[in-house]
């Protein structure tokens, strides 16, 4: 009896263990009513990095967004306007960032709306981007993944920021 | 006196018979001795019972495990249950790189927003501070 009680709680331990991820969270929720998911593979990434024209027009002129698009390797959107699901889709990517190394970027908060952004990577690398956005009757997540020069995302971003 | 060989070989009717006997003597002491010896003989069952050998330990315990790496691999498939490849949304670079190029936009609008806020929240720190100032400047 103990040692079913011991394997019991192994078992228990190893499940609670397994990390989520984005691909998981994508395929648990993306095919739910009123949800809305773009999936983008590392293959597709490639074939967009032998496009021509990968620049953003900004006010001081075009920012080339090759580096950044060149360094994903996958990209998982989940946009939910369900409500049975928001609430389970925010608990799994909670528990998606607390299993892995993921750095708090920002946190906004105003009027019950929450974003969150989290990078994983070090000073100069940023491996994984996760946007956690919860609002009245919407929850989105994105995930971004890849070997991005934090730098050139930082860069990109500001840019589209103006 | 009968021996242990011609006790064998009597009848079970003769037996009744020599134990119905009253006139033969029961030796002194002979009924502890029987209790003694099956009690005995229970305890050495017993013993013999939860003895449990080192070998069969051994198989106890590869079978615990491989039961608890067979539930684990269970478990990890219950726990996704859709390990295929997943499907890009798009065929066409062309409409992938829009949607990346949409996406890093709604990430951009966001940051833009948490930082007029943090903006907004710096202003109003500066209230104060600019209100000690002025009563200080009377």
């Amino acid at each position: 009896m103990k040692r079913i009680a011991i394997l019991a709680a192994m078992l228990l331990v190893t499940i609670g263990s397994f990390a989520q991820d984005g691909k998981s969270i994508y395929q648990k929720f993306s095919d739910a009513e009123n949800v809305s998911a773009v999936y983008i593979s590392p293959a597709m990434f490639r074939l967009i990095g032998k496009l021509p024209e990968i620049t953003a027009d900004t006010e001081d002129g075009t920012v080339d967004l090759t580096p950044v698009i060149a360094s994903l390797t996958g990209m998982y959107v989940i946009d939910s306007h369900n409500q049975s699901i928001n609430s389970a889709l925010a608990a799994d990517v909670k528990k998606f960032i607390s299993s892995g190394k993921y750095e708090l970027l920002m946190e906004a908060k105003d009027n019950g709306q929450t974003m969150r952004m989290y990078t994983l990577g070090d000073e100069k690398i940023v491996n994984s981007f996760v946007m956690l956005a919860l609002e009245n009757d919407e929850t989105t997540f994105i995930c971004i993944d890849g070997k991005m020069n934090r730098k050139d995302l930082e860069k990109v971003l500001a840019e589209q920021m103006k | 006196m009968k021996r242990i060989e011609d006790i064998e070989m009597m009848e079970v009717e003769d037996l009744l018979k020599v134990a119905e006997d009253s006139s033969v003597p029961v030796p002194k002491g002979l009924e502890s001795r029987l209790r003694e010896t099956l009690l005995s003989q229970k305890i050495a069952e017993e013993a013999e019972r939860d003895e449990v050998p080192a070998v069969s330990l051994r198989t106890r315990w590869i079978t615990g495990l491989a039961l608890a790496a067979a539930c684990t691999v269970a478990a990890v498939f219950l726990h996704n249950p859709a390990q295929g490849e997943l499907k890009d949304t798009f065929d066409d670079p062309r409409l992938a790189y829009a949607e990346v190029e949409k996406t890093f936009e709604r990430i951009s609008m966001k940051m833009s927003k948490a930082s007029e806020m943090a903006y907004e929240a710096t202003n109003e720190i500066g209230k104060p501070a600019s209100i000690i100032r002025k009563i200080n400047r009377k």
